[in-house]
């Protein structure tokens, strides 16, 4: 990795930490904590998606398990650390289902299979509606101050980072790497493509789940449709893939780009917010698609700083 | 063995019941009506992806388009749905050339894994757009356009006379497209290039021209669903993105660039929908048709298929 | 094939814009706050609610429009008339981005008071940012007890529990004494259960008998089951509580498989639903905050904000609601004499004013008295049909059949 790229990704992180500790409170609070759990859900969506080419439409599912575990656990009066373990063992459970079904599948089936099983969990917990609230969603009392919980999630966005960068440079990520390629020649020199799928798809889904249960531990509030999110998982997919850029910083500047462009379009323009977010969209596929042109390249060196 | 065999059947569906009789049938013929439109509109979505690898995440918002036009043209006139089809046919062809340029020509250069991602990014912004312009355009109220049409009674049963049409024009529709890709030069192209692009180069298939001209096609699919689908169900202007969610899930149901799967399984998912809301609760059909639909996926697709 | 490539100056540029746009948030949250009234609100301008409430920001600026052209609202603290400015945005009908939005009314635009977001899911979400930060939350269209139920002192709702939503109507059926049973249709959803809910025992207390319950997810498609097995059961009230597009999805459909009750009572039948069934909404029964001819009140300034803000009635029957909460909101600033929110609120509380929908008052855990009417599209026209002292027409039933 060159300097440069570690002495930024020390920067964003940390900056991120102090923003966490700094701004706790009021819509800044608010803002900070979404920015960073937007960074783990990119993050962990990243692993997975990078290294398999696996796209997940779905998520979010591993959030609002760990959101309604953690939800459905305080309600039966356990308190924040027996019930943030418990969550965490109960949505890994989960995850592992979940993944052992869906790893065999190919990619186009896995991004729809994976939106339908988000789509029965959302339904799921609206029909439960002793255990989960319905449609209403789950209203917890404060079990952590919105500090700790900042906190906590900043260090969760540093694991889950630091998860990825392990994970890239280990013999998994190269098996990962190989079973992209292709799955046959992989099982050929005997890389247990299935396990691979299994172990990536797991270590994605393990933050998010964490992710969910800090949200519902700082906003007091989960629903079916904001725990279970579709938005929640097109934005980590968006995040991943809108910046070009390789290993943890594309999905890192992502979040803060999409972040970015949607507190000033929905906060400081009135109407077309869809349409400016939608322009925005299209410019980044486009910049990629100029980059692969020749073209768009020579135009692009012309304007290119220090580039070796 | 063959009696046997109706037996089960009649007792599955509930038809051993001569009283019921009658009511299941109304519920499956209700079940074929709303699996045409739904067919109607994954077929489309099918057509690109088969054919260009793009996956069109505004394929709902041109529906939507399809509506509003409808709408707006009864201000001027009362067509039928079915004339203004006809009527509308052309515009989204041109529609789908435009969106041929801003969805599928500036990834042409990129690998097909970084295509398919650039693309879907890419219509997921037009889908954004065309939701704003959509409001700015007709207002914020849904779009339900009535249509009067006689129900007909047929040996006790309840035909909806406007659900039959549109069930018929959709079938219309599908075979139209199916007898495209089959006998004319530019349909056999299409199939040619979704089997192996650089071959059917080799052999002077203009792969710019013939992906527009699916995603011409694409388009028109859409459109008219759009139309259909106002006239029986009112349609918000932002609904675009959940219609094409609906539309994968048949396409991935039915198998990816082909017209006859997702048209089977729009029509099974119409079907599913209405029996399940006959035998089981109502509140439980989605989570029973999407768990059928992971548990197909899983058993029957997507091993190490592409 | 080519790979792609990335430079460093983009990866800088998106840095440098994020966290510019940090520190002017940042910034933003020491503003002064100017002279004037800020009532805060969120609009759901995308997402599902969209074709209930999407233009209601043009409302919002309309009433502010009528009010400033008198010169604002008395504020004794002040010692003068202030403007009110509304400060709105797009919630996307989603109760997370309502709960963000709300805290940045509260603690970056520096809110006087908030008005509530569309719908029971949204302000379930959005009332624990005004409960937390002890701001003044009038609720508007959000009348489910779970909201109500969970003993927040800073939220109140302008309309009844959604239990008592009908019972206007139920008082009507049990007057006429004509009907005897019912179906229910209900959407699955907060405010159509909750609804329905109330429904079923005043029903009862009606002396009317349920035979049939069908609760349908939000987005059904396909009503035939529900249609045959009502049809084997004969109802003479089919009741569906639904929302607007629920609504005309399964009219439809019991038209054309002629399903003929002697009344359909469906509890949101608005223009929307009207155009949408044509001559098939002809007779059905529903709920309505004001029409034309109801003379609580000031129904002049309301028809003067409608025309204003160029939404049509019709359209969007939910305009009222917002109305009566506007009127709440300045007659608690003007008895308050303050916008100090810790004298706002226990006026607020105690508050008796008069709306164009009647009188509203505030129960001891916040909810409201504004209820409906029951109105019946008769002609193509809304009527109001109960309680005969402002009916505008006299209830018809049976109504029209197919």
């Amino acid at each position: 990795m060159k300097i440069w790229r570690i002495s930024f990704l020390t920067v964003i992180l940390g900056a991120l930490v102090i923003s966490a500790a700094y701004f706790s409170e009021g819509y800044l609070g608010i803002f900070v904590f979404s920015l960073i759990i937007n960074g783990i859900m990119a993050v962990s969506f990243d692993i997975p998606g990078r290294s398999l080419g696996l796209i997940s439409l779905g998520h979010a599912t591993f959030f609002g398990m760990g959101a309604y575990c953690f939800g459905i656990s305080i309600t039966q009066g356990f308190t924040f650390f027996p019930a943030l373990i418990l969550s965490v063992l109960l949505s890994a459970v989960g995850a592992f289902i979940i993944t052992l079904l869906l790893a065999g599948l190919g990619h186009g089936y896995y991004s729809l299979a994976t939106l339908g099983v988000l789509i029965v969990f959302q339904r799921l917990s609206e029909t439960l509606e002793s255990l989960t609230g319905g449609s209403a969603g789950l209203y917890i009392p404060e079990t952590i101050s919105k500090l700790h919980c900042n906190i906590l999630a900043a260090f969760l966005l540093l694991a889950t980072a630091a998860g990825h960068v392990l994970y890239s440079r280990s013999r998994w990520g190269l098996y990962s790497k190989e079973t992209e390629a292709s799955e046959e020649a992989a099982e050929a020199i005997g890389i247990p493509t299935r396990k691979v799928k299994t172990a990536s798809l797991m270590i994605s889904a393990i933050p998010a789940s964490m992710a969910g249960l800090l949200h519902l531990a700082r906003t007091s509030h989960v629903s079916p449709v904001s725990g279970f999110s579709l938005t929640l998982s097109i934005t980590a997919l968006l995040a991943s893939r809108i910046v070009p850029a390789r290993g943890i910083l594309g999905p890192l500047l992502g979040v803060l780009l999409i972040t970015a462009a949607e507190e000033v379009i929905w906060t400081k323009f009135e109407g077309f917010n869809h349409a400016l977010f939608g322009l925005i969209l299209l410019s980044a596929a486009w910049y990629q698609g100029v980059q692969s042109s020749e073209a768009g390249l020579n135009l692009i060196k012309k304007f290119r700083v220090g580039e070796k | 063995m063959l009696n046997s065999g109706r037996i089960f059947i009649l007792t599955a569906f509930g038809l051993s019941d001569v009283k019921r009789r009658p009511s299941v049938i109304q519920v499956l013929i209700s079940g074929l009506f709303l699996g045409g439109v739904y067919a109607l509109l994954a077929v489309g979505l099918s057509l690109a992806f088969g054919i260009m690898g793009v996956l069109n995440l505004a394929h709902g918002s041109l529906a939507v388009l399809g509506a509003i036009l409808y709408k707006k043209s009864l201000v001027l006139h009362p067509f039928s749905p079915w004339i203004f089809c006809v009527l509308a046919t052309p515009i989204f062809l041109c529609l789908g050339f435009i969106l041929h340029l801003i969805i599928v020509t500036p990834f042409r250069n990129l690998s097909q894994s970084e295509g398919v991602v650039a693309s879907l990014i890419a219509s997921l912004g037009v889908a954004f757009i065309l939701e704003d312009l959509f409001v700015w355009w007709q207002g914020w109220e849904p779009i339900s356009t009535y249509f009067s049409f006689p129900t007909f009674n047929l040996f006790n049963l309840k035909i909806p006379g406007l659900r039959a049409v549109l069930m018929g024009m959709a079938a219309i529709t599908i075979g139209l497209s199916t007898l495209f890709l089959k006998k004319t030069d530019r349909g056999r192209s299409m199939r040619a290039l979704s089997q192996d692009q650089e071959t059917a180069s080799l052999y002077g298939i203009n792969p710019g021209i013939t992906s527009m001209s699916a995603l011409g096609l694409a388009t028109i699919m859409a459109g008219l669903a759009g139309i259909f689908y106002s006239v029986l169900y009112p349609l918000g202007p932002r609904d675009g993105l959940d219609l094409t969610l609906k539309a994968l899930f048949i396409v991935v149901a039915g198998g990816m660039g082909n017209l006859r799967g997702p048209a089977v399984a729009g029509l099974l998912l119409g079907l599913l929908e209405s029996f399940a809301g006959f035998f089981f609760t109502y509140t439980s059909t989605d989570t029973i048709v999407y768990s059928l639909l992971i548990v197909y996926l899983v058993l029957k697709r997507g091993r190490r298929r592409q | 094939m080519k790979t792609l490539k990335y430079s460093e100056s983009f990866v800088w540029l998106v840095s440098i814009l994020t966290f510019g746009i940090i520190t002017v948030l940042a910034g933003s949250t020491w503003a002064e706050t100017p002279k004037e009234i800020r009532i805060g609100a969120t609009v759901s301008m995308s997402g599902k609610f969209s074709t209930e409430v999407g233009p209601f920001k043009q409302l919002m600026d309309a009433y502010a429009a009528e009010i400033n052209g008198q010169g604002g609202i008395y504020v004794k603290a002040a010692g003068s008339r202030l403007p009110i400015r509304f400060i709105v945005y797009d919630d996307k009908s989603d109760g997370p981005t309502a709960r963000k939005f709300y805290e940045r009314l509260i603690s970056v635009d520096k809110a006087d008071i908030l008005l509530g977001p569309y719908s029971s899911p949204v302000t379930f979400a959005a009332s624990i940012a005004a409960e937390e930060n002890k701001v003044p939350f009038i609720a508007i269209c959000a009348n489910s007890h779970k909201i109500y139920n969970r003993g927040f002192q800073w939220v109140v709702c302008v309309i009844d529990k959604a239990p008592l939503y009908t019972h206007r109507y139920w008082d009507m059926i049990e007057a006429e004494g004509q009907a005897k049973t019912v179906a229910f249709v209900v959407e699955d959803t907060l405010h159509p259960k909750g609804v329905y809910r109330g429904a079923k025992k005043l029903s009862e207390t009606a002396g009317l008998k349920e035979v049939l319950l069908k609760v349908l997810p939000a987005g059904t498609h396909d009503f035939t089951a529900a249609i045959v097995k009502i049809q084997e059961t004969s109802p003479d009230i089919v009741f569906v509580s639904a929302n607007v597009p629920f609504s005309i999805a399964f009219m439809r459909q019991a038209r054309e498989l002629d399903l003929n009750p002697k009344e359909f009572h469906v509890i949101h039948h608005g223009g929307v639903f009207k155009k949408g069934l044509g001559p098939g909404a002809e007779g059905v029964v529903g709920q309505s905050y004001w029409t034309q001819g109801m003379d609580y009140g000031h129904p002049e300034r309301f028809v003067a904000v409608m025309e204003r803000s160029g939404i049509s009635l019709d359209d969007f029957p939910w305009a009222p609601a917002y109305m009566m909460a506007f009127e709440v909101a300045t007659q608690a600033i003007e008895r308050a004499g303050s916008l100090d929110k810790k004298k706002l609120m226990p006026t607020l509380k105690k508050l008796k004013v008069m709306t164009i929908g009647g009188v509203v008052s505030f129960a001891e855990n916040g909810v409201g008295t504004i209820n409906t009417y029951p109105s019946q599209i008769i002609n193509g026209k809304y009527h109001i049909i109960w309680p005969s002292q402002i009916a505008t027409a006299p209830h018809r039933y049976p109504g029209t059949r197919n």
